[in-house]
């Protein structure tokens, strides 16, 4: 009963929520709103949801002194510092966000830094006897558009040069098309299997 | 119908039958009827008796296999004249059915304690387990020339017509002699019948009854293993068998194994892009090999932030993570400096909830390097900071259809009704741009799947990481973004057009000296790993 309702449920909104982007109507703008409302209030609430359920997976294996304890314990006490000062100072107040801003951004930037020191040691220890025609296209893409980036082109006006670059401009927007193409027909026809269903619980 | 009946299945034959169609033992003619003479009690013949009474408990007394084997041998013996020694005879339980020791010692010539149904003369034999005996069968055994087979009561045959050492082949055998050298063979198959079982037939179900009838050989079935599946016919069978079999075998993952040469590599690595790049943004030389080739895009952002109004209305929306800020900062740096100095109004949107805090930096940032343009530049007063958009790519569809409640709590927890209103905003079209920061490919797809389609005048603009570049670039092509400019490399071609130098080309240097340095390392160390790993090969191949 319950895949049923779901079953027919889930085309409607589908077809109401297209009908929105297609017609202009005000009723049907007023339903595609109401339903696109509801979408955001769920996934707020999913959000609720992940966050009580890692705070309750930490304070387990901080309280059963699971391997880790530790580690989870320092989560635990800067989740609710954090949260804290949010609720305290909001997110506009400058301290407040310059403390974020000193805390995650030096930290994602080093991670940043290590894989590139590690993208270029493994880059290294890929050209050797034996590597197949993948990886040395790999290798063969990395060093030219790293070159090309550098913009260290002897000869650029010449009109040589500008062959070869307007190719290796060109090289990389005829794959994205293809990868954005590729999407798109994906997306879509994702969307229409889901449309005419019959039933959610099928595989 | 007038059978023969089998004294061992006690089942109904056909007349005229020598052996039992269900169990193939021989059938005993029945014997015609003894006339009693008068006085016979008394007249009988003493061996006679004692055969008789012999018999007699044979068929009341239940019997094994062995038993009857046993018992059924020392009768034919008897009957044939002779008896075997009791104790050569004697029974090995525990030998095969297959090979008594009663058929090893018939079927061996050199057995002395049983006189057989072979040439061996009598005579010849241990006279000490020889012993006469008055038997049918041996008073069957007579020169009978004329005769032929027939059938002879034993009472009219004489018992001591065969004399001693004459060999038996040269006898005339009657019926009963046959009779009696059927049932001994019968009997000594390797699995007597028994009363209580059902007999092998191995003639076909149902043919049992039809005279002459060949018997059947037993069926033996045979199962052999199928073959194995062959790499050559079928290697995706076997690969797919082979990847089961593996998944099947738990396995731990593999260990990170620690290499020296690997960690020193690192460290070099590490070292030499730390020296060149800080030597290059602390020396302060000025920019060299600048970009000549200005992006198409870049260009076409100039052109679209040169014909923009002054005062106009500026959506930005922050959609990238931390860790790209400093990029991002410097990429779009040329452009906000373009737009304050046309005196626009900035409203500051995030879509995700770890960059809430990222406008203000962004907008310090301006600041700092632009500090004559932005100087007006502060919360409330040039820019509003509205918050996060939740919900993704229903959120950016919910912009569309009602943009002040999609935003309506700003990030000061305060409503932001009146921002909107002293902006004069109430939908998307009514900001003359949107620039979205973004090092996400997919949320620049987003913005143009989602939202460029149901603008009319609003410009869509981008600043992203490089990373992003080549996927956002065909939606410039297509002319679904009016402008882009990609990284640090965009940026300082933007700057180059702008000539003056900002953020994108004090940091020229250094970004250029960080990929030289990578690119050489990748190169060289390449190099020296692929002759490495040669020569190893070589050495390996030469040693062998």
């Amino acid at each position: 009963m319950r895949s049923r309702i779901l079953a027919i449920l889930t085309p409607l909104a589908a077809v109401l929520l297209l009908a929105g982007v297609f017609w202009q109507l005000p009723v049907v703008q007023a339903v595609s709103g109401s339903l696109l409302g509801w979408i955001i209030t769920l996934a707020g609430v999913a959000g609720l949801i992940g966050i009580g359920s890692l705070l309750a997976s930490h304070t387990r294996r901080v309280a059963k002194g699971q391997k880790g304890w530790f580690f989870s314990l320092i989560a635990l006490l800067s989740f609710s510092a954090i949260f804290t000062l949010g609720l305290v100072l909001t997110p506009a107040d400058a301290f407040y966000t310059s403390l974020i801003a000193a805390i995650l951004v030096p930290i994602e930037t080093s991670l940043l830094a290590l894989l590139v020191v590690s993208l270029i040691a493994a880059l290294i220890r890929m050209l050797r006897p034996g590597m197949d025609l993948h990886s040395a296209l790999f290798f063969f893409s990395a060093v030219v558009f790293l070159w090309a980036a550098t913009g260290f082109v002897p000869f650029e006006r010449s009109p040589g040069i500008q062959i070869i670059l307007t190719l290796f401009n060109t090289i990389p927007l005829g794959g994205a098309r293809g990868l954005l193409l590729g999407i798109g027909l994906g997306s879509l026809m994702a969307g229409w299997r889901a449309l005419i269903r019959p039933s959610l619980g099928e595989p | 119908m007038a059978g023969v009946v089998c004294l061992n299945c006690r089942r109904s034959n056909p007349e005229g039958a020598l052996f039992c169609v269900f169990c193939q033992a021989a059938l005993n003619k029945p014997e015609p009827p003894v006339t009693p003479r008068p006085g016979s009690a008394d007249e009988e013949p003493e061996w006679l008796r004692r055969v008789r009474e012999r018999k007699e408990q044979d068929t009341t007394k239940p019997r094994t296999s062995g038993e009857n084997v046993d018992s059924n041998l020392d009768a034919v013996l008897r009957r044939i004249g002779v008896t075997r020694d009791p104790l050569s005879g004697s029974r090995d339980d525990k030998a095969p059915p297959h090979e008594t020791p009663q058929q090893a010692e018939l079927l061996s010539e050199d057995n002395s304690g049983i006189i057989g149904v072979d040439n061996q003369p009598v005579a010849d034999q241990d006279p000490d387990s020889i012993e006469r005996a008055p038997d049918p069968l041996a008073e069957s055994i007579q020169a009978v020339p004329d005769e032929g087979i027939q059938q002879v009561a034993p009472e009219e045959m004489g018992g001591d017509d065969l004399e001693p050492g004459a060999p038996v082949e040269s006898a005339h055998i009657t019926a009963d002699g046959i009779t009696a050298l059927s049932a001994l063979s019968a009997e000594l198959s390797p699995e007597p019948a028994r009363p209580d079982q059902t007999p092998y037939t191995p003639v076909m179900p149902g043919l049992e009854e039809i005279e002459g009838a060949l018997p059947g050989e037993e069926i033996t079935y045979t199962e052999s293993a199928p073959n194995p599946p062959n790499r050559s016919v079928h290697p995706q069978r076997v690969s797919f068998k082979e990847t089961l079999q593996a998944e099947r075998q738990p396995s731990a993952p593999p260990a990170y194994r620690r290499n020296r040469s690997s960690y020193v590599l690192r460290w070099l690595i590490t070292g030499l892009l730390f020296g060149l790049i800080s030597l290059a943004i602390l020396g302060g030389t000025a920019p060299r090999s600048l970009p000549i080739n200005i992006p198409l895009e870049t260009a076409s952002l100039y052109e679209s932030l040169r014909g923009i109004s002054p005062g106009a209305k500026i959506l930005l929306v922050i959609g990238y993570q931390p860790a790209y800020s400093g990029e991002i900062e410097t990429a779009s740096g040329a452009v906000l400096r373009l737009l304050a100095e046309r005196g626009s109004h900035f409203q500051v949107i995030s879509t995700s909830s770890q960059n809430l805090f990222l406008a203000n930096r962004l907008l310090d940032s301006a600041r700092r390097n632009y500090p004559t343009q932005m100087t007006d530049y502060i919360s409330g007063n040039g820019y509003d900071i509205l918050g996060y958009l939740p919900g993704g790519p229903a959120g950016l569809r919910g912009l569309l259809t009602d943009l002040p409640a999609n935003l309506a709590v700003g990030v000061d927890m305060k409503p932001t009704e009146i921002a909107f209103q002293t902006a004069g905003i109430q939908k998307l079209d009514d900001y003359d741009s949107i620039l979205v920061l973004t090092d996400d490919p997919e949320t620049a797809r987003l913005w143009v799947e989602q939202i460029s389609p149901d603008l009319s005048e609003t410009r869509l603009w981008m600043a992203v990481s490089s990373q992003a570049v080549p996927l956002v670039r065909p939606y410039f092509r297509s002319g679904q973004v009016d402008g882009l400019v990609g990284g640090l490399y965009g940026a300082a071609c933007l700057e180059q057009v702008l000539r003056e130098t900002g953020p994108a080309l004090r940091l020229w240097n250094g970004y250029e000296n960080g990929l030289l340095i990578a690119l050489f390392t990748i190169l060289m160390g390449g190099i020296l790993n692929f002759t490495g790993f040669s020569l190893i090969h070589h050495r390996k191949e030469g040693a062998r």
